[in-house]
């Protein structure tokens, strides 16, 4: 994924064995908190790296094969720390709020050349899934406890709520937009 | 990464066992996306 030669050979390994390409969601992200006067350059081209670098190599790739088919849609994983700031993810905010827009530049693009494919980002707060147990090694019983208080709808994402709404943009009329999955974390 | 049909659109979804950040960075992960 963050090869940028391995990319088009993954797309026409899809294309091989099922035709053509409908649908991309970059999904794939890494983050960390870190110190951020502590923090080094490797680490912030890390994260650079797996989470908006791939995005930009993913849908470059995808855009060249979807016009092909005459569409597709492209869904982009974004962040709750692609809209707030983080003192502890820097590398992780630049990285997810690149991603946000990014997705409304490739959706412009895509319009002005007609090639009916639709970019969009998905913006996921607190989800619970496997490895959320071990995050209290990272945030602290306190955080956790905040955390909570400040999902308005009093608890986190099911990973499914979060799949209802890549789902539904991948569907055939919105472009450039932002869905905000987060119970409500961000409105106040 | 993950490909199939989702409602009959081929979808390609990267992501997942792939991805192996170091131990700390994937319970970040975990809670942010």
């Amino acid at each position: 994924m963050t090869s940028e030669s391995r990319w088009p050979e993954v797309i026409a390994a899809v294309v091989a064995e099922y035709g053509r390409l409908d649908v991309l969601v970059n999904n794939a992200g890494v983050g960390a908190a870190t110190d951020f006067e502590e923090s080094d350059l490797a680490h912030w081209r890390f994260i650079q790296s797996v989470n908006l670098e791939s995005v930009f190599m993913g849908a470059q790739n995808a855009i060249k094969q979807m016009k092909l088919n005459g569409g597709g849609s492209i869904v982009n994983i974004s962040s709750i720390e692609g809209l707030i700031g983080d003192p502890r993810s820097a590398a992780y905010n630049a990285s997810k709020g690149g991603v946000r827009l990014f997705t409304k530049s490739a959706a412009l693009y895509c319009a002005e050349k007609k090639y009916n494919i639709r970019v969009n980002s998905v913006h996921p707060g607190f989800t619970k899934i496997a490895m959320a147990a071990s995050a209290g090694d990272l945030f602290g019983p306190d955080d956790l406890v905040r955390i909570q208080h400040e999902i308005v709808i009093g608890h986190m994402a099911e990973p499914q709520d979060q799949g209802f709404g890549i789902l539904y943009l991948a569907s055939d009329y919105v472009t450039g937009t932002e869905l905000i999955i987060d119970g409500g974390y961000t409105c106040h | 990464m993950a490909v199939g049909r989702v409602q009959g659109k081929v979808c390609l979804v990267t992501g997942g066992t792939d991805i192996r950040p170091k131990e700390g960075e994937a319970a970040a992960q975990t809670l942010r996306d």
